[in-house]
């Protein structure tokens, strides 16, 4: 291990590709400073190509490393949250429901 | 059982255990042990290791422990002040991620981890400091500012948990829970000087912590000595129907465990974590442990991780993938903050983030969008699964083979400034590169003080354990906290 291979990734990021996932990512574009977070992924990116040097022919994917195990159980109410509380975490509310923005624009 | 402290002699460096004798003998209050602790943060707010300190209600909470031991009331941490995260739910008290998104949300429910904390008599002392969302490695990243090192202001505590582990290192509290994904608790924990365990994966429910990468992540306890940290390590585990990764498995009893002889178990040097990039100062003391460990009739032998080295990456992919999905849900709408200068849908999911979080949150997600998106998932998601799974391997194979624990440096160096890293976020990754393997394959590891660098600060050495193991990593622990003194040292100002 040690800090002596940073390769620039082999996959170098656009600026418009940054941008779409900035887009992706639910953030704001122009709120970002693009130029900085490509250089900053390009930095990353290349660290994590030294993935692609590893033979992982016929190797199965984990994707968590408990027992994985069912669990069953009976579909019966069971506590919730009071939704006066629940509401009460809301930016904005009205009654029993939520408020949000104008969903179909135009 | 009885000591011979009278109440005007308890110090602020009595351990957990010590602090529930007294209390339960009637030696002391929890309400004077609370204050006690209370008036320290108070006094100590410059290392800014806590967010919120609600004090009148942990008053509440230690007249509430004194009452009951009085009705005879039984309990492992009755009275005892305990400090948490502030990335786990508090009722009633808020709970921010330390991130500008969360910093009004007050939760409607406690953790699990929280509830067995009060369950066993426990004081929430107050809720501490770290990254914005558990992302980083210096406790630089926090909305509320960075914390510092109470071994040298000057340097950082590591990070996430740094809050924790600079307010049990400066005594402002007996024990704090931690989170773990890459090495969270571990790594301050050893910039700071106290134990820091992070238990397998499972072992601990995940309820009601705010969630990072959900396959990595894990609460643990964070002490001074290595029987606190098996006490709390105990209180906290267990199945819980919430958390549906959380595992059945019978809790052994971890404090006796430390009693255990370790005369015989064979120790694995992995010859991977002794390379360049290892400060020599860290070397030598670790290798020091080693040593100590054999003189106790333990066995060292030499191993080999051969995978170590890609641990890194495959977590600088895993873990963002999973955290571009875990923070999809702070969008301004149900809770957490909402832009105020936004019209429509649309714009109100993206001006909330981009004002919400900070610069760390945004970079990982984005990278969590990129390795997740088409064209990329099978070159970098799948492949670094793959890799996950060969790393996981190359510990079941030592542990089968060849060794019963594993010795390793927790953290490369010691603490390192404030600034020193925040340019080059690489450079900050490479402090977990001991610690993020053992979250990939959801084994336990600990993290014990066992020395100090030229300039005083402390080192710590880490033990990582077979799954669901933590009898062996105590019993360990404990020898060699026996011989080494290392745990014993205040920081200068803070006795």
């Amino acid at each position: 291990m040690g800090e002596e291979s940073r390769p620039v990734s082999s996959h170098p990021l656009s600026e418009d590709a940054v941008e779409k996932l900035i887009k992706l990512s639910a953030l704001d574009p122009q709120s970002e400073d693009i130029p900085h977070l490509r250089g900053e992924l390009e930095k990353i990116l290349g660290h994590v190509d030294s993935l692609q040097g590893v033979d992982v022919s016929n190797v199965d994917p984990t994707s968590h490393a408990s027992e994985a195990h069912n669990v069953f159980r009976n579909d019966v109410l069971g506590e919730h949250l009071p939704i006066e509380v629940v509401l009460g975490q809301a930016p904005d509310s009205s009654g029993r429901y939520l408020r949000v923005p104008l969903i179909i624009e135009g | 059982m009885s000591t011979s402290l009278p109440p005007t002699q308890i110090t602020p460096d009595i351990s957990a255990i010590d602090a529930a004798r007294l209390v339960a003998s009637g030696e002391v209050s929890s309400v004077e042990l609370t204050t006690l602790f209370l008036d320290r943060i108070e006094a100590h707010r410059d290392l800014n290791a806590f967010i919120e300190v609600p004090r009148e209600r942990a008053l509440a909470e230690a007249a509430e422990a004194d009452a009951k031991r009085k009705q005879g009331a039984i309990a492992p941490l009755l009275g005892v002040p305990i400090a948490v995260k502030d990335l786990i739910l508090t009722q009633g008290v808020r709970t921010t991620a330390a991130s500008k998104i969360l910093s009004n949300f007050i939760p409607p429910y406690d953790a699990t981890v929280v509830s067995r904390l009060r369950a066993a008599g426990a004081v929430v002392v107050g809720k501490t400091n770290l990254d914005e969302f558990a992302m980083g490695s210096s406790n630089e990243t926090s909305f509320f500012g960075p914390v510092k090192n109470p071994w040298d202001t000057s340097r950082v505590p590591g990070g996430s948990s740094g809050g924790s582990a600079a307010a049990v290192a400066a005594r402002l509290a007996p024990a704090a829970l931690g989170t773990d994904t890459g090495g969270s608790i571990r790594q301050p924990a050893a910039l700071c000087g106290i134990v820091g365990m992070k238990p397998t994966y499972g072992r601990v429910s995940r309820y009601g912590v705010v969630a990072y990468a959900s396959s990595l992540d894990q609460v643990g306890p964070m002490t001074r000595t290595v029987a606190d940290s098996a006490l709390l390590c105990g209180v906290l585990s267990g199945e819980d129907k919430h958390d549906a990764t959380s595992s059945n498995r019978a809790v052994p009893d971890l404090v006796a465990a430390c009693q255990r002889p370790v005369k015989g178990l064979r120790v694995g040097i992995p010859r991977e974590y002794f390379v360049s990039g290892l400060s020599p100062e860290v070397k030598e003391s670790v290798l020091r442990v080693a040593a100590t460990l054999e003189a106790q009739g333990m066995i060292p032998v030499d191993i080999s991780l051969p995978h170590s080295e890609v641990g890194l990456a495959v977590y600088y992919v895993l873990a963002p993938a999973e955290a571009s999905s875990n923070l999809a849900r702070y969008d301004g709408i149900r809770y957490g903050h909402r832009s105020t200068d936004a019209k429509g849908l649309t714009e109100v999911y993206r001006k909330s983030r981009s004002e919400g979080f900070g610069r760390e949150v945004k970079r990982r997600i984005v990278i969590g969008s990129f390795v997740l998106s088409s064209g990329y998932y099978d070159a970098y998601y799948i492949r670094a699964q793959k890799t996950r799974t060969l790393i996981a391997q190359d510990f079941s194979n030592a542990f089968r083979d060849k060794c019963d624990v594993i010795l390793a440096p927790t953290s490369p160096t010691t603490a390192f400034k404030a600034g020193e890293k925040t340019a080059d976020p690489l450079a900050m990754y490479l402090n977990d590169i001991f610690t993020i393997p053992v979250n990939l394959a959801g084994l336990p590891g600990m993290s014990v003080p066992c020395g100090f660098d030229g300039q005083g600060l402390p080192i710590g050495a880490q033990l990582i354990g077979r799954p669901f193991d933590e009898e062996t990593l105590f019993s360990v622990a404990a020898a060699f906290e026996r011989v080494d003194t290392s745990w014993q040292k205040i920081p200068n100002g803070y006795a």
